[in-house]
């Protein structure tokens, strides 16, 4: 399947770019609308941000995931491009069990099992039930710890055999003390592929089609609203019959209520758009920067506010410090929203994304940020470009020549870069009155007779400045971040086509509520299948 | 802040007991040389790599400061190489100049793709980019040849760290797999580094006990649930293996792998032989900042690793340890003030940025080395040091190219710090014979990198080749 969208990707290749929602053979299903997909993994792993979240919320503990745990690939070769692409730390593919990470979580099992015994009040807690003799091991007491641990990190209940193997990898320790065997249970579960595996076994339902049972189905829904494990509450209500869409639709509502929603749903913008990496030497600018994103992702993410006011928002949140960094009014004497002008709109013209391209502190390469655009707002895979190209230096500029004048000879001279450049210059000329740090400038850098005009092309559409290229092209700018959700939700790379013309449709019917299309997503009866490759050799 | 070794009665009476826990070398313990053991086996023979991630001059320069003027002896130390007197190890090391690797297709060649492929011809020898898939080491890294040939019994066969904290990209030591045989299909895979030094630190040091000490019964209780969970774990991986099919058993059966190297690892005794330097470095639980930070502290995270690097031989840890710089394309790149914070050690500094920037990286880089050379060479072991017994090598990622030609200039049309014509290396210690302390010009010989690797094998005893290219460079012992 993966060769359809290698065959599609390969035709794009004369012009540059080309879509990874790839088109996939379309077949019946029993029970369900129905795609017929690449086969994806039974075991899905969890990545470094959700395990933190799982041992932060089930013992309290802060940073031993991140402390011990190599962090998830931020990009991988696509087996397509062949090209380093950035992915998401759900991406499956990339989660290869390293040495370093499975020494890594050796690390964490000891590491967490050692603090949390020591809590005995907590311990106790969990398990509803002290030692009866002191600290001497308590057996039943101890199981019943298993019982609560199983249902906890394996997000499901464990059985009578699971339950006896724990207590019987602890036994050793019994002559230790009560809270040594607590260490034993706790650490061996942590370790025990249930934690970092997402079970998603399932039952076939068609060949090479499994439907997931009531657990692996609120674990999915669990990883994809909240980055954590389901609550046992939620665990204890499932019961062998599969959910019906009643049930299911009550579960997902009371998953988007909570504010683990809000965060989840924060922590996809942040490693869809990248911004949290910007690239600003001075530390405080930095961080001023980033609370400006934030805060209009959370703006965004607010209820009866249309999402695509992260792209077109006209007002922007500064501090003082930031406001006289981009030299537009100040907010007062502390940070708050400010109007400002075209180019200015939404968070491509913050100097955080507009960082993220630079190869220079502040002078920019219109085609490498016309490429980061391209990716990752208009979800274009832009190829590679020729082997023998450094790209890193841009198209040389002579001394006194302006930039648009050389890239345009570059273009003329209709060599192999010739067709990528006219794709990719045409976005990052569009916003060069920007400057690497989100500064508007009329000039090229260090030549005033230079003047930045804003013209550029985007799909094959004129436009001036930043604020004309959103305005034109918000409605595939959503488009690309529905595909973004789908990829983040079923931890893949490709997403189908029909699938993200769906919900696009459903995100616009909403008025572009994020949080709607999030439940749409997780309420698609296809969220319940997996495709396998369970039986082949 | 850490724990020294000291040799108490007990100990001495613990060793002669035959406990596991090792012993300091004495020179009673050695043979009339003080170059062997009393029974006739040689000291530890080790292996260290540093991986420089830059070139020796940026896109726009064709002008360095890092390759000596004079041949020989006495050389004049250069800017870049300052580290080296300031660290007291100029007369331990020999610079290598004047090497190699076409790129073109020849053994041990990459193809036009610099920084993706050119550290895979260079840690292999075997040329890289000519066979799909490209992006993918064509055989065994060079730390890893050593470890089949010489089987090392430490506990680690190898360590690889990395500086920088950013993963991904080029690594530079590489296994196969597909059952570690020579029949095809043969598959390489990079080795993932370390990048935490905290991480790095206990898995050396989590229930080491200092050579000759009494143990401590905290500490054997951890191992001991660290081995009971440990196989716990491995029962439950291959217990969800038989529910899977092919591609998630083949998931699960690399981790099982990482797990019983794991657990073997905690069932070997601490090694017999040790130096009288060795001793817990207590490095603290948490890293200093990296580079997801706003400002990345890459001196203190250095520290850190050059004390693991230091102990790992001291304590005879491991003998083959690679210390990389960053990896290659990696992104953002690697911030530093010293080069002005700017945000790519790649992109910004070698592509972009001023030839002062990047001799000032180059200089950091050849410190940190410098770093690692002094502390072998400040801790005892036998009538030496641990750096008489080393080859520790310094590998730069390009070199300059001084030309136009294709086949000399590297990929990019002739970007010089896009080459590998006029290379330097540098290796230190006087392990099997190397004789260091000089500048060694090679220009005009087209010598591959790989001729120096063959001579470290030589001088360590590991009878192996690198990759595709034979010879060595005999002026290395003499």
């Amino acid at each position: 399947m993966r060769s359809v969208v290698a065959a599609a990707l390969s035709l794009g290749c004369f012009a540059c770019v080309g879509t990874l929602e790839g088109p996939r053979a379309e077949g019946p299903v029993p029970g369900a609308p129905s795609t017929v997909e690449a086969p994806t993994t039974a075991i899905p792993r969890a990545s470094r941000r959700e395990l933190e979240r799982t041992v932060n919320s089930v013992f309290g503990l802060q940073g031993a995931a991140l402390r011990n745990l190599p962090a998830d690939a931020p990009s991988s070769v696509s087996p397509v491009t062949l090209a380093e692409e950035e992915v998401f730390d759900t991406l499956a593919s990339t989660k290869e069990p390293t040495q370093v990470f499975v020494e890594g979580l050796e690390s964490l099992a000891f590491e967490v099992a050692r603090d949390w015994s020591a809590n005995r009040a907590a311990v106790d807690s969990l398990a509803g039930c002290a030692p009866a003799n002191g600290t001497t091991t308590d057996s039943a007491c101890l199981g019943r710890l298993v019982e609560a641990l199983a249902v906890r990190l394996w997000r499901r209940p464990a059985t009578a055999a699971e339950r006896d193997e724990v207590l019987a990898a602890a036994q050793p320790f019994a002559a230790d003390g009560h809270y040594v065997s607590v260490r034993a249970v706790t650490a061996s579960m942590l370790l025990a592929p249930e934690f970092v595996y997402r079970s998603e076994l399932g039952a076939t339902v068609a060949p090479g089609l499994v439907r997931l049972d009531n657990f692996e189905l609120l674990t999915r829904l669990s990883a994809f609203l909240w980055g954590d494990a389901p609550t046992p509450d939620m665990l204890a209500a499932l019961g062998p019959v599969e959910l019906d869409d009643a049930a299911l639709t009550s579960l997902v509502d009371a998953m988007l209520s909570d504010p683990r929603a809000q965060t989840q749903m924060r922590s996809f913008h942040q490693l869809w758009l990248r911004y949290p990496n910007l690239l600003i030497a001075d530390a405080a600018l930095a961080t001023d920067m980033r609370a400006e994103t934030d805060a209009l992702v959370s703006r965004a993410l607010t209820p009866g506010t249309s999402w695509q006011t992260l792209f077109t928002a006209t007002q922007t949140f500064v501090t003082p410090a930031l406001a006289a960094h981009y030299v537009l009014p100040s907010p007062g004497a502390t940070a708050g929203w400010i109007d400002v002008a075209p180019p200015r709109a939404g968070v491509l013209t913050h100097g955080s994304f507009l960082s993220l391209s630079s190869t220079r502190i502040t002078d920019t390469l219109p085609s490498r940020r016309g490429a980061m655009i391209a990716r990752r707002a208009l979800c274009q895979v832009v190829l590679p470009p020729p082997k023998d190209v450094n790209i890193d230096n841009g198209v040389p500029v002579p001394p006194g020549a302006c930039k648009a004048e050389s890239y345009a000879a570059h273009r003329a001279r209709g060599s192999a870069c010739a067709g990528c450049h006219a794709t990719i210059d045409g976005v990052g000329f569009g916003f060069e009155p920007l400057d690497g740090q989100g500064r508007v400038r009329s000039s090229d850098e260090g030549n005033a007779a230079c003047t930045l005009d804003g013209k550029g092309t985007a799909m094959g559409q004129p436009f001036t400045g930043a604020r004309e290229f959103v305005t034109a092209q918000v409605d595939t700018i959503t488009r690309c971040a529905v595909s973004n959700v789908l990829r983040f939700a079923y931890r893949d790379r490709f997403v189908p086509e029909d699938r993200v013309a769906q919900f696009h449709g459903a995100f616009r019917a909403s008025n572009h509520d994020f949080a709607a299309l999030m439940r749409a997503v997780a309420l698609d009866p296809r969220f319940r299948l997996r495709v396998s490759d369970e039986g082949q050799p | 802040m850490s724990r020294r070794f000291s040799l108490s009665r007990r100990a001495v009476l613990k060793g002669a007991l035959g406990t596991a826990i090792g012993l300091p070398l004495l020179e009673c313990m050695l043979d009339g040389n003080g170059t062997a053991h009393a029974d006739g086996t040689s000291l530890p023979k080790r292996y260290f790599l540093f991986y420089c991630p830059t070139s020796l001059v940026t896109s726009g320069s064709r002008t360095e400061a890092l390759t000596p003027t004079a041949a020989g002896a006495g050389y004049a130390i250069t800017p870049v190489l300052q580290p080296l007197a300031d660290r007291g190890v100029v007369p331990d090391v020999t610079v290598i100049s004047g090497l190699f690797v076409p790129p073109i297709d020849a053994p041990g060649a990459y193809d036009s793709d610099h920084h993706g492929q050119a550290p895979y011809a260079v840690m292999t020898g075997v040329r890289s980019g000519w066979v799909e898939p490209q992006w993918r080491p064509q055989g065994w890294s060079a730390d890893q040849l050593v470890v089949r040939a010489l089987n090392p019994t430490t506990r680690l066969k190898s360590l690889y760290y990395q500086l920088d904290s950013q993963t991904g990209g080029t690594y530079l030591s590489y296994e196969q797999t597909q059952g570690f045989s020579d029949e095809p299909p043969i598959v390489y895979k990079q080795i993932e580094p370390q990048t935490s030094p905290t991480l790095g630190y206990r898995q050396l040091f989590t229930g080491f006990t200092p050579p000759g000490s009494m143990v401590d019964p905290q500490a054997e209780l951890d191992l001991r649930l660290r081995k009971s969970s440990l196989s716990y774990a491995k029962d439950r991986l291959a217990a969800l293996q038989q529910k899977l099919g092919a591609n998630d058993r083949r998931t699960l059966d690399e981790h099982l792998t990482r797990v019983r190297t794991l657990e073997q690892r905690l069932l070997m005794t601490m090694p017999g032989t040790v130096t009288p330097a060795c001793h817990d470095p207590m490095l603290p639980a948490t890293d200093p900042a990296d580079v997801s930070t706003d400002v990345p502290n890459q001196d203190a995270r250095a520290a850190l690793f050059v004390d693991l690097v230091e102990m790992a031989f001291a304590c005879d840890l491991s003998r083959v340890i690679t210390l990389g710089g960053a990896s290659v394309m990696t992104g953002s790149g690697m911030r530093n003030p010293l080069w002005n914070m700017r945000g790519g050690l790649h992109g910004e500094v070698q592509h972009s940025g001023t030839q002062a920037e990047l001799n000032a990286a180059n200089r950091w880089f050849v410190d940190v080395y410098a770093r690692c050379l002094a502390r072998f060479k400040a801790t005892p072991e036998g009538t030496g040091n641990v750096l008489d017994n080393t080859a520790a090598l310094f590998v730069m990622e390009g070199g300059k190219g001084l030309t136009n030609d294709a086949n000399r200039s590297g990929d990019g049309g002739g970007d010089p710090n896009h080459s590998l014509d006029h290379s330097v290396m540098m290796l230190g210690g006087r392990v099997g014979g190397l004789v260091p302390g000089r500048h060694l010009v090679l220009t005009g010989r087209d010598l591959h990198h790989g001729t120096v690797f063959n001579s470290v094998y030589q001088a360590l005893g590991a009878q192996t080749q690198h990759g595709e290219i034979v010879g060595t460079v005999s002026e290395l012992f003499s």
